[in-house]
């Protein structure tokens, strides 16, 4: 497994948080990727999109097209049961963050 | 621009399943020329420069895919021990038939012809081998592994 490999499977979960956090307001996948870039973290198109569509149709998003400047935009919308899961995901996400932080203080890497 | 963007949607779409491909595509469509005219109506140029950043085609198609295997991970070491086993029974039973002279057949899963030319025999263990082969993906898919996918 390449280092890229391991970015990529560490960035699964915490994408899915972020989009979470993220879709408090109604956006649609272009305005995620601005308002994250905003932020200095990139999101690729083929992360971005199957994601939504997954956590659409498990539920946890709720989507509409809108037509704007006659261009069709899908805005994605946190639904309640994505509240629930974002409320765990932030735990295990403190969870994690503690554990890191204090294993981090032996391994000298700062 | 349409030819370069109908060509990267179309070659994206021929890669993904019947369902929701429309609208998978059409939000593809959107975000390149989102991305492409953030200023306004896109240029040519400016489509053709997000194209070139975009993913290929079949990289973007199988994102869409990601989790959804063809085979049920759990029945993935058990894929090749049944074909064997099952291959092992076909092909005794293609020697049983070609000495016994008599076409030996459980639809749908056996088929051993009656066949005394060896040519014949060793044309025909390939294909039996597909066969088992297949056979015994279908019921590895993640559906038959009778867990939730």
């Amino acid at each position: 497994m390449t280092f890229d490999a391991f970015e990529k499977e560490m960035n699964r979960g915490f994408l899915q948080l972020l989009i979470l956090m993220v879709l408090e307001t109604p956006l649609y996948g272009y305005m995620i990727i601005k308002a994250v870039a905003g932020e200095g973290y990139e999101v690729e198109e083929n992360s971005l999109y199957p994601l939504l569509r997954r956590l659409e149709s498990k539920g946890f998003l709720e989507s509409r097209w809108e037509i704007e400047d006659n261009k069709p935009r899908k805005y994605y919308v946190i639904s309640q049961p994505g509240r629930r899961l974002r409320a765990r995901l932030m735990e295990i996400w403190e969870l994690q963050h503690r554990v890191i932080a204090k294993f981090k203080r032996g391994t000298g890497d700062g | 621009m349409a030819k370069r963007l109908e060509d990267y949607l179309r070659r994206v779409g021929s890669y993904l399943a019947d369902e929701d491909r429309e609208e998978i595509l059409l939000e593809i469509r959107t975000h390149i020329l989102e991305r492409a005219g953030s200023r306004g109506e896109p240029t040519a140029e400016e489509v053709d420069r997000v194209l070139d950043d975009m993913p290929p085609p079949r990289a973007m198609a199988a994102s869409y895919s990601e989790g959804q295997e063809i085979i049920a991970p759990e029945l993935r070491n058990f894929l090749f021990l049944y074909t064997g086993i099952l291959f092992a029974v076909h092909l005794g039973l293609t020697v049983v038939a070609s000495i016994a002279g008599t076409t030996l057949a459980l639809f749908p899963f056996f088929y051993a012809p009656a066949t005394h030319r060896l040519s014949s025999i060793l044309l025909f263990l390939p294909f039996a081998f597909v066969f088992d082969f297949g056979l015994v993906s279908l019921f590895s898919l993640p559906s038959a592994s009778g867990l939730p996918i």
